[in-house]
C-alpha cells in the first residue's frame, strides 16, 4: 500500500474534485446543491492534504483535516439556516430570484 | 520746485473736493477748486522766469531693459500749452462757478474738473511715451465723467459712454504705436527717440507703420474720420465741461503728441499724407453737417470738429507750427463761443434750439459783445486771432509738397462754410425777435468775465505768430518753439502769401455777409433750406453715420455677444466644465451592469480573480 | 493489485462528483454526495488513515448529508430548469479547468519524494496530538462550534418572527 508508484494521481483527483466543485457552484440554480458542491470542493482539500501527510510522515495534515470537517460541519448548519430563512421570504429555492443587490 | 506744484494743486483740489470736504454748494466747492487751478496757473507763470534746474524725475519701474521713469520737463511746447490749459483752465473754474450754481452737491463736479486738469498736465509735461499713455487714459476717464455728469438721463450717460468707448479704440492704436516704438528705439523716452532719429536710418516702412498708429490714438482723441462720432454726443455735458474739455484742451492731446513726435512724423511721409487727407476730410464733413443743426452746442461741437481737421491738415503738411498756433487760438475763440453759449443757455433756463431764440442782443449785452467777437474770430477776419493762424494753415497747405492746391482750395472751402454757419448762428440767436416763450437775463459776473478775458485774447493772440512777409511784428511762437519744432519751412505753391491772404480774407467777407443776408431776417430765414432741399436732409442727418456705425459695427457685434451668451457658453463651456461628472456618471452607470444581484456571478470574479493571482504568483508557468 | 484498486475507487468517486453537480433533481444529487464520500472514505484507507476514513463517513455522511437531505425535503424542486444559462457553463468551465491546471502545475512543482515511515494513526495519538501540539486550535474550535449553534438558534428564531405569506 505505502509504496504507490505514482503521486500523481491522488493529486489528480483530488484537483478534478476542487474542479467539478467550482463548476458545480458556478452552474446550478438550485441554492441546496450550490452549498453541496462547496462540501465537494472540502472533501477535494481534504484529499490533497491526507496525501502529503501520507508521503511526508507527518501528522500534521491528519490533523488539519479534523479541524477542516469540524468546520464544515457547523459551516453547513449556518448555511442551510440561512437558506431556509430565505426559503421563507422567496418560496423558492431558486439562485436566479435572489436578485435584491441588484443596481 | 514749480513743476511738482504745478501738478499737485489740481490733485490736491480734487481729493479734498471730492473725498475730504465735499461742500454741498457750488460756490465753496467751485472756490476750492478754482483756487487749485490758478496755482497751476501761477506756477506756469513763474516758471517761465524762475525755470527749475532740469526734469524732475522719479523712476517708475525697470522691466528688463525699459526703464520708465515719471518724468516732467519744461521745454517751450510743453510751457506753452501748460499756460494755455491752466489759464484757460482757471477761467472755467470760475464760470462754472456761476454755471453750477443751482446744482446740489456739485464738489463731484469741481472734484471731476480738477483731476481732469491734473492728467492733462501729466499728458503734456510727461517726457516718455509711456507717462504720456497715463495722461490721455486719464483724461477720457475724466472726460466720460464729465459727459456723464447728469447720469441720471440714459441718454447723457449713454454719450458718456460712447465717449469712452470710442477713445478706448483709438487707445488701442495708440498702444500698439507705443509698441512698435518700442521695438524701434528700444526707448520712450522723446528727447531720445529724436535722438536716434537723427543719427541713425531706420526703415521707412516701419517709421510708418509706428506713425500710422500712433495717429489712430489720435484720431480717437482728437475726433477725427471715422472716430469723431463721439464729440457732438458729448455735448450732453454741462456746457463748461464741453468749453474745456471739448474746445480747447483734450481734443488738442492729438495734436500735441504729433507735435511732439514730429521727428517721427517728418520722416513718416506716407502717413504724414494720410494725415492730411483725414483732416481735411473730417474738416470738410463736419462743417456741411454744422450748416443744418439746430442745438447751439452741436454747432459748436461739429465746428470743433472741423478745426481740428484743419489743424490735422497743417499736421500732414509737415507745418507742426502752424497747427499749434491755431491749438491756441481756437482754444481762446472756441472756448468763448461754449461759455458764451452756456451763457445764452443759462439766460434761456436750459433752451438749446436757436430756432426758439433770438432777439437776445438786447437781453444779453455782455453775452451779445463777446460772442460776436468770437464769431468774428473763428470766421477769419484780420485782424483778429482766427485770421493769423487759419492763413498760416492754408498756406502751409498750399505749400505743401504733394495736392498743395486741392488741399488749399478744399481749405477754403471749408473757411467759407465755417464763417457761414457761425454767422447763422449768431444771427438766429441774438437778431430779430424773441421767438421763444422763456424770460432771459443776463448771466452773474462770475460767469461775464472770463468771457471778456477770453475775447481779448481771441483779438491779440493772433499777434503772436504774424507772418514773416507783412513785416509787421516779428514771429514770436516761431522764435519761442524752434527748439523744439524746427523752422517753418517756406515753401512753394501757385500763389504767394499775401495772394492767398487776400483770397482768404474776401471768401470769408463773402460768407459772412451771406450768412448775414438770409438769416438775420426771419422771412429770409427759410431760403437757403429751400434751395438746398436734398443736401439739407442729408446735412441734417449728419450724412447717417452713425447709423451706419450701428448697423456695421454694433449690430454684429451684438450678435456675436448674443451667440456667446446664449449658445456658447450654456451649452459649449457649460458642457465643458460638467463633462467630468457626465463621464463619471456614465462609466457609474456602464459598472453599474455588473450588480446583478446574483451572487453566482460574483462568484464568478472571484474564481476569475484567483485564476489572476495563480498567474502572477506562478509566472513563467505555462498554461 | 491496490494500484487498480485504487484508480477504481478514484474513478468512481469523480463519477459520483459529476453525478453531484449535474443531476436535475437535488435528491439524486444528495444521494451522489454519499457515494462520493464513501470512495473518498476508500482512499483514506488506501492512503493509510482509518481514523480520518471513519471521522469521514461518521460526521459527514452522517449528520451533513443528513441535514442536506432534510433542508432538500423542505423545499420545492426548481420549475425553471436546473442550469444557468450557457454563457455561465462555457466561462466556468474554463476558468475550472484553468485553475485545475495550474493548481496541478503548482502542486507538482514541490514533490518531495516519498520518506517512509508513515504509519496509521491510532486514536490515542491523535488524542494526544490535540492537546499538545494542536491544543490551540482545539479551543478555538470548540468556541466556534458554540457560536455555530448561537448562530443557528438566532436564524431560526428569526424565521419565527418573519410574518407568513
Amino acid at each position: 500500500m505505502s509504496n504507490f508508484s505514482s503521486v500523481y494521481w491522488t493529486q489528480f483527483i483530488a484537483i478534478a474534485l476542487i474542479g467539478l466543485g467550482m463548476v458545480g457552484f458556478l452552474i446550478r440554480r438550485n441554492a441546496i446543491v450550490v452549498l453541496m458542491s462547496i462540501e465537494l470542493m472540502l472533501n477535494g482539500v481534504n484529499l490533497l492534504l491526507i496525501e502529503a501527510a501520507h508521503r511526508s510522515g507527518s501528522a500534521d495534515g491528519t490533523m488539519l483535516v479534523v479541524f477542516i470537517i469540524t468546520i464544515a460541519a457547523g459551516e453547513v448548519a449556518v448555511g442551510l439556516g440561512i437558506l431556509l430563512n430565505l426559503y421563507r421570504i422567496k418560496h423558492s429555492s431558486d439562485t436566479e430570484l435572489y436578485k435584491e443587490l441588484q443596481g | 520746485m514749480m513743476m511738482p506744484l504745478l501738478l499737485a494743486a489740481p490733485l490736491i483740489g480734487a481729493i479734498v473736493n471730492g473725498l475730504i470736504l465735499r461742500p454741498a454748494t457750488a460756490k465753496r466747492a467751485g472756490v476750492i477748486a478754482s483756487i487749485a487751478a490758478l496755482t497751476s496757473f501761477a506756477s506756469v507763470m513763474v516758471q517761465h522766469f524762475a525755470p527749475d534746474a532740469g526734469p524732475f524725475e522719479w523712476t517708475w519701474f525697470t522691466v528688463g531693459e525699459l526703464t520708465v521713469k515719471w518724468s516732467f520737463a519744461s521745454d517751450p511746447l510743453t510751457w506753452m500749452m501748460c499756460a494755455v490749459v491752466t489759464g484757460i483752465g482757471s477761467l472755467i473754474h470760475i464760470y462754472s462757478i456761476g454755471y453750477m450754481s443751482h446744482e446740489h452737491n456739485a464738489y463731484r463736479y469741481f472734484a471731476y474738473l480738477n483731476f481732469f486738469l491734473f492728467n492733462m498736465l501729466v499728458l503734456i509735461t510727461s517726457t516718455s511715451l509711456l507717462g504720456m499713455f497715463v495722461g490721455w487714459e486719464g483724461v477720457g476717464l475724466c472726460s466720460y465723467l464729465l459727459i456723464g455728469y447728469w447720469f441720471e438721463d440714459i441718454n447723457k450717460a449713454k454719450a458718456g459712454m460712447k465717449a469712452f468707448i470710442v477713445n478706448r479704440i483709438g487707445d488701442a492704436g495708440f498702444l500698439i504705436g507705443i509698441f512698435i516704438c518700442y521695438q524701434l528705439f528700444k526707448t520712450l523716452n522723446f528727447a531720445e527717440i529724436a535722438k536716434l532719429l537723427d543719427t541713425q536710418t531706420f526703415d521707412v516702412r516701419m517709421l510708418n507703420l509706428a506713425a500710422f498708429f500712433l495717429f489712430i490714438g489720435a484720431m480717437g482723441k482728437s475726433a477725427q474720420i471715422p472716430l469723431y462720432v463721439w464729440l457732438p454726443d458729448a455735448m450732453a455735458g454741462p456746457t463748461p465741461v464741453s468749453a474745456l474739455i471739448h474746445a480747447a484742451t483734450m481734443v488738442t492731446a492729438g495734436i500735441y503728441l504729433i507735435c511732439r513726435m514730429n521727428g517721427l512724423f517728418l520722416v513718416a511721409q506716407d502717413t504724414s499724407l494720410f494725415i492730411a487727407i483725414i483732416g481735411i476730410s473730417t474738416a470738410l464733413l463736419s462743417a456741411l453737417i454744422a450748416t443744418s443743426q439746430r442745438d447751439i452746442k452741436k454747432v459748436l461741437a461739429y465746428s470743433t470738429v472741423s478745426q481740428l481737421g484743419l489743424m490735422f491738415l497743417a499736421l500732414g503738411c509737415g507745418a507742426y507750427l502752424a497747427a499749434i498756433f491755431h491749438v491756441m487760438t481756437h482754444a481762446f475763440f472756441k472756448a468763448l463761443l461754449f461759455l458764451g453759449s452756456g451763457s445764452v443757455i443759462h439766460a434761456c433756463e436750459g433752451e438749446q434750439d436757436i430756432w426758439k431764440m433770438g432777439g437776445l442782443k438786447k437781453k444779453l449785452p455782455s453775452t451779445f459783445l463777446t460772442f460776436t467777437i468770437g464769431t468774428i474770430a473763428i470766421a477769419g477776419i484780420p485782424p483778429l486771432a482766427g485770421f493769423f493762424s487759419k492763413d498760416m494753415i492754408l498756406y502751409s497747405a498750399l505749400t505743401a509738397k504733394s495736392y498743395g492746391t486741392t488741399f488749399w482750395i478744399l481749405g477754403l472751402l471749408v473757411s467759407f462754410l465755417t464763417a457761414f454757419y457761425m454767422v447763422r448762428v449768431w444771427a438766429l440767436t441774438f437778431l430779430g425777435e424773441y421767438r421763444g416763450d422763456k424770460h432771459p437775463h443776463e448771466s452773474p459776473a462770475t460767469m461775464l468775465i472770463p468771457l471778456y478775458i477770453l475775447a481779448f485774447g481771441s483779438i491779440v493772440a493772433g499777434f503772436l505768430g504774424m507772418p514773416e512777409g507783412l513785416h509787421l511784428l516779428p514771429n514770436y511762437l516761431e522764435a519761442f518753439l524752434h527748439p523744439v519744432l524746427g523752422p517753418l519751412v517756406e515753401g512753394h505753391g501757385a500763389l504767394s502769401e499775401e495772394r492767398a491772404m487776400a483770397v482768404a480774407t474776401v471768401s470769408a467777407i463773402i460768407a459772412c455777409s451771406l450768412g448775414f443776408y438770409f438769416y438775420s431776417k426771419p422771412e429770409r430765414s427759410e431760403t437757403p433750406g429751400k434751395i438746398l432741399v436734398p443736401f439739407k436732409t442729408v446735412f441734417e442727418n449728419k450724412f447717417w453715420v452713425d447709423e451706419l456705425y450701428g448697423l456695421v459695427i454694433v449690430k454684429p457685434f451684438d450678435a456675436l455677444c448674443a451667440f456667446f451668451a446664449k449658445f456658447f457658453d450654456p451649452n459649449i463651456i457649460d458642457g465643458l466644465v460638467l463633462l467630468p461628472s457626465k463621464a463619471a456618471q456614465g462609466m457609474g452607470s456602464l459598472l453599474v451592469l455588473l450588480q446583478t444581484g446574483i451572487v453566482q456571478t460574483y462568484l464568478l470574479f472571484f474564481v476569475f480573480g484567483l485564476l489572476v493571482l495563480f498567474m502572477v504568483l506562478l509566472k513563467g508557468v505555462v498554461l | 493489485m491496490t494500484d487498480g484498486i485504487f484508480i477504481a475507487i478514484g474513478i468512481f468517486t469523480l463519477l459520483c462528483g459529476s453525478s453531484v453537480i449535474l443531476c436535475k433533481s437535488p435528491v439524486y444529487s444528495a444521494f451522489s454526495l454519499i457515494l462520493s464520500f464513501f470512495g473518498l472514505a476508500g482512499l483514506y484507507i488506501l492512503l493509510e488513515s482509518p481514523f480520518i476514513a471513519v471521522i469521514q463517513v461518521l460526521v459527514y455522511t452522517g449528520a451533513i448529508v443528513v441535514l442536506f437531505v432534510y433542508v432538500v425535503m423542505l423545499m420545492n424542486p426548481n420549475s425553471s430548469g436546473a442550469y444557468r444559462n450557457w454563457i455561465f457553463m462555457i466561462v466556468s468551465a474554463f476558468l475550472a479547468w484553468a485553475v485545475s491546471l495550474y493548481l496541478l502545475k503548482a502542486l507538482t512543482l514541490g514533490v518531495a519524494p516519498a520518506v517512509g515511515g508513515a504509519h496509521a494513526l491510532s486514536l490515542k495519538e491523535v488524542a494526544t496530538l490535540l492537546f499538545t501540539k494542536y491544543l490551540w486550535p482545539f479551543e478555538i474550535l470548540s468556541i466556534f462550534l458554540v457560536v455555530m449553534i448561537v448562530a443557528v438558534f438566532a436564524l431560526a428564531k428569526q424565521s419565527k418572527e418573519t410574518p407568513n405569506e
